[in-house]
């Protein structure tokens, strides 16, 4: 009896307890955040695209699933599904995550986790996957590399040894010494198909390495035309009256992220990043001072001081301006690879360059000036060379007359025309036309030396 | 006087409520009930009472019970009541003999139920325990990441003996069980079985749960401590569920009293990290969640019975919010022990989730 009298105190406490604790559970629930359903968003989490590992052992876990990145106990059901590497991985990964052994490339599948999907060959992934390079993706031009690793694997690639040094020193709150170098730039669990919706920046890929938790241009204010009002998308490929990023009328980067604010979280003016492929530091790249000959690069948010010789669309750009356009690092680079040295893009500004460029001290630069900037055909004279711009325009030709002893600089021979200066000698990063003044390479010429900002 | 009587009366009743408060709930582990809802002189009693499991030809039992660990423990609802008026015992159901409503509050108990590893392609569904479901075809008898070597010391016996690989089927307890002893070879004949496992503990008086004998650890698992909730979580809330024990950073398993320690007897290390690079191998147990990242947002939030987490120190008794104590990731955050509807005996529908069902409980920023 006197048991169950205690019983039914206990009851009615643990009643009362039982709705305190409902109405402290709604208190609960709604005090939490919103913003339900990132990873459900991204591109691996997606229902019909997302994360989907070709093996017998996850045939029944839905696409999307953790599982097929992640394998909680180090196996599946028992047993290791492909790749079999025997020992665990890192973040319960179903590989290594990167080998930092490899610091110069080229890559195996097996270097990077991602590559096991990411890939053209033998890609994990049921189905597979097709990654274009962004001169596809996002310029149009016809199809080149179809997967990520590829990409890499190419003439010039983003250095992942050097990603992952650099992301390790630098972004420690996130970054550490197992983590994959991809992740510097993306969030796997944030990462969305901009591939797919290549004029919409809600679905973008990338996180800045200063903010890892979220995504890079989804929201207003990550947009190109927030970094800057002087953007001028180049036009998309074979075309002269769309834009990137997938060929629409939108001229002004309201649609693309702010690619200049992303990479500028590393490659700034005051980051100093080495390159084990380069073998020295990478140039620092002042993308924001204006001030003309005294401040940053041209191409940023400084600007040409007169004039320019420019191409459409820029030459009548519905921006309504001739010089202080703003470019995105991306409207001349390739993020993981190309084709070209210092990764520069095989199609720019609607067009594939004339052809490869494969050394860095050569003339082919031409080949990327040449698709926005001028060359003498524009004036009655040779393809690829830039006499007019340097020499005989009357408006803001820096070395104007041209000067007498032209072999200072241009050195002997050139049949139709003295022969052009490899355009990398002035013109890069930070770049003036101090060479001039250096007896030790062509052009030497320290009397003509301006000083002038040449990029 | 009377105003006197009455303040007396309150105080009274002011401490018998906070007594009951704080005090752990009837444990209904320890058995009550006339004798003879459990045991019988006879075998062969005629009739054999129907609340009774049903007679097996491989009885009579020792200790005279009316059936074995199976027989007693399985039936048609999660709890069942057995004998007369006054004198009942109250039995919990793990191998239910019809289909549960699935696992959760009003559906199954704490550890699941075993009903879904019976079924036709239910081997991963839950434990293959003997006389309950074949040994599972895939795995085999030696259970995954059985390592012989990573939980010798225990006082009770180490399980399978330490043998390289099991050559016999898992059972409720003893030798190769997870409840009771691992080593109480009773009539000597090599193996330690059900009886000999849990020998006594029903009888035992477990109001307090130390770990110092079978009955008087956590739901008999030899050693293991927590708080045992009085209806095994058939009823379940923020306040009204088990509180498992679990320590922060348990390397190597020192401490030798948490569930997830239980699961490593035969399962191996599941949280052990890598050397050099501090970053999880496997998904962690036995370790706190973390009060940062993603992780930061769990931290204050209702106790989820579904996705459990282990408390270190037991005397601040049931939890009702996550907390610096109550933080501590376990096997059973994610598993059932016994079985569940759910592939791999998970607590939620993993595999049929894009970002893992109730994974996003903790990993808030991954749903």
């Amino acid at each position: 009896m006197e048991t169950n009298v205690v019983y039914a105190i206990q009851r009615k406490i643990k009643e009362k307890m039982k709705v305190l604790a409902i109405v402290l559970g709604l208190i609960l629930s709604f005090s939490l955040p919103a913003g339900a359903g990132n990873y459900s968003l991204s591109a691996h989490g997606d229902a019909a695209n997302g994360v989907k590992r070709n093996v017998t052992e996850l045939s029944s876990y839905v696409q999307g699933n953790c599982a097929h990145c992640h394998e909680q106990h180090a196996s599946i059901n028992g047993a290791e599904p492909t790749p079999s590497g025997g020992a665990p991985s890192g973040f319960c990964l179903f590989a290594d995550n990167f080998n930092t052994t490899n610091t110069t490339g080229s890559y195996l599948q097996s270097d990077d986790f991602c590559f096991y999907c990411h890939t053209s060959l033998n890609s994990l992934q049921s189905g597979g996957i097709t990654n274009y390079d962004y001169s596809t993706t996002f310029g149009g031009a016809t199809a080149s590399v179809t997967g990520i690793l590829d990409a890499f694997n190419q003439t010039s690639f983003h250095n992942l040894y050097d990603v992952y040094n650099f992301a390790k020193n630098n972004f420690s709150s996130f970054f550490t010494a197992s983590s994959n170098p991809c992740v510097a730039c993306h969030n796997p669990h944030l990462a969305r198909r901009n591939k797919a919706n290549p004029t919409d920046p809600s679905y973008t890929a990338i996180s800045r390495p200063t903010a890892h938790s979220q995504l890079w241009g989804d929201d207003s204010g990550e947009r190109m035309s927030d970094y800057t009002t002087n953007y001028q998308a180049p036009y998309y490929y074979n075309s002269t009256s769309t834009y990137e990023p997938g060929n629409t009328a939108t001229y002004n980067g309201s649609n693309m992220p702010d690619y200049d604010t992303f990479c500028t979280d590393c490659h700034n003016s005051t980051n100093t990043i080495y390159s084990t492929t380069l073998g020295r530091n990478l140039y620092k790249i002042d993308w924001v001072t204006a001030g003309g000959e005294s401040g940053g690069d041209k191409h940023g948010q400084n600007s040409a001081t007169t004039s320019l010789n420019i191409k459409d669309p820029f030459a009548t750009s519905p921006l309504g301006i001739s010089i202080g356009f703003v470019l995105s690092c991306l409207d001349c680079h390739e993020p993981h690879g190309s084709p070209n040295v210092m990764l520069i893009r095989r199609e720019v500004n609607g067009g594939d360059l004339a052809g490869n460029i494969t050394a860095f001290d050569t003339v082919y630069w031409s080949y990327l000036c040449g698709r926005c900037h001028k060359d003498d055909s524009y004036y009655g004279g040779y393809a690829g060379k830039f006499e007019y711009i340097h020499h005989l325009d009357p408006d803001d030709a820096p070395y104007p007359g041209p000067p007498s002893r032209c072999g200072w600089c241009h050195g002997g021979g050139g049949g139709g025309g003295k022969p052009p200066i490899p355009c990398n000698r002035c013109h890069f990063h930070g770049g003036n036309d101090s060479c001039l003044l250096d007896s030790s390479n062509l052009p030497y010429y320290p009397s003509l030396y301006t000083g002038r900002r040449c990029f | 006087m009377c105003y006197k009587a009455a303040f007396a009366i309150k105080v009274w009743f002011f401490l018998i409520v906070s007594f009951l408060c704080f005090f752990p709930f009837k444990l209904w582990s320890q058995v009550s009930g006339v004798c003879s809802n459990c045991h019988t002189m006879h075998y062969s009693q005629t009739p054999w009472p129907s609340e009774w499991p049903t007679r097996s030809p491989s009885g009579p039992f020792r200790a005279l019970t009316v059936g074995d660990c199976i027989g007693c423990h399985s039936g048609s609802a999660p709890i069942k009541t057995i004998g007369p008026s006054g004198e009942q015992s109250t039995i919990p159901v793990v191998n239910m003999t019809t289909a549960p409503l699935g696992t959760g509050a009003g559906k199954s108990l704490a550890g699941g139920n075993f009903y879904w590893v019976t079924q036709a392609g239910g081997d991963p569904y839950g434990h293959n325990v003997v006389g309950i479901a074949a040994p599972d075809a895939t795995i085999g008898l030696t259970p995954p990441g059985w390592d012989p070597t990573a939980t010798a010391s225990n006082s009770f016996g180490q399980i399978a003996g330490g043998a390289a690989s099991w050559t016999s089927q898992l059972t409720c307890a003893g030798t190769y069980g997870c409840h009771g002893k691992h080593v109480n070879d009773l009539n000597g004949d090599g193996v330690t079985d059900n009886f000999e496992a849990i020998y006594g503990a029903h009888h035992e008086d477990d109001s307090v749960i130390d770990g110092s004998t079978v009955g008087k650890s956590y739901r008999f698992l030899a050693g293991i401590l927590g708080i045992e909730d009085n209806d095994w979580e058939y009823t379940a809330s923020a306040t009204d569920h088990n509180e498992y024990k679990g320590v922060n950073g348990n390397s190597g398993y020192t401490d030798m009293s948490t569930i997830s320690y239980l699961c490593a007897e035969c399962h191996g290390y599941y949280h052990s990290q890598a050397g050099s690079h501090p970053v999880w191998l496997r998904h962690p147990t036995d370790f706190a969640l973390p009060n940062s990242g993603e992780y930061a947002a769990v931290y204050g939030t209702s106790y989820d019975p579904v996705v459990p987490l282990g408390e270190d120190d037991l005397s601040l008794g049931v939890q009702s919010t996550v907390n610096s104590s109550g933080n501590i990731v376990m096997c059973i955050s994610c598993h059932r022990a016994h079985g569940s509807e759910f592939f791999k005996a998970m607590r939620w529908d993993y595999k049929g989730s894009v970002y893992g069902d109730k994974c996003s409980v903790c990993h808030t920023e991954k749903n």
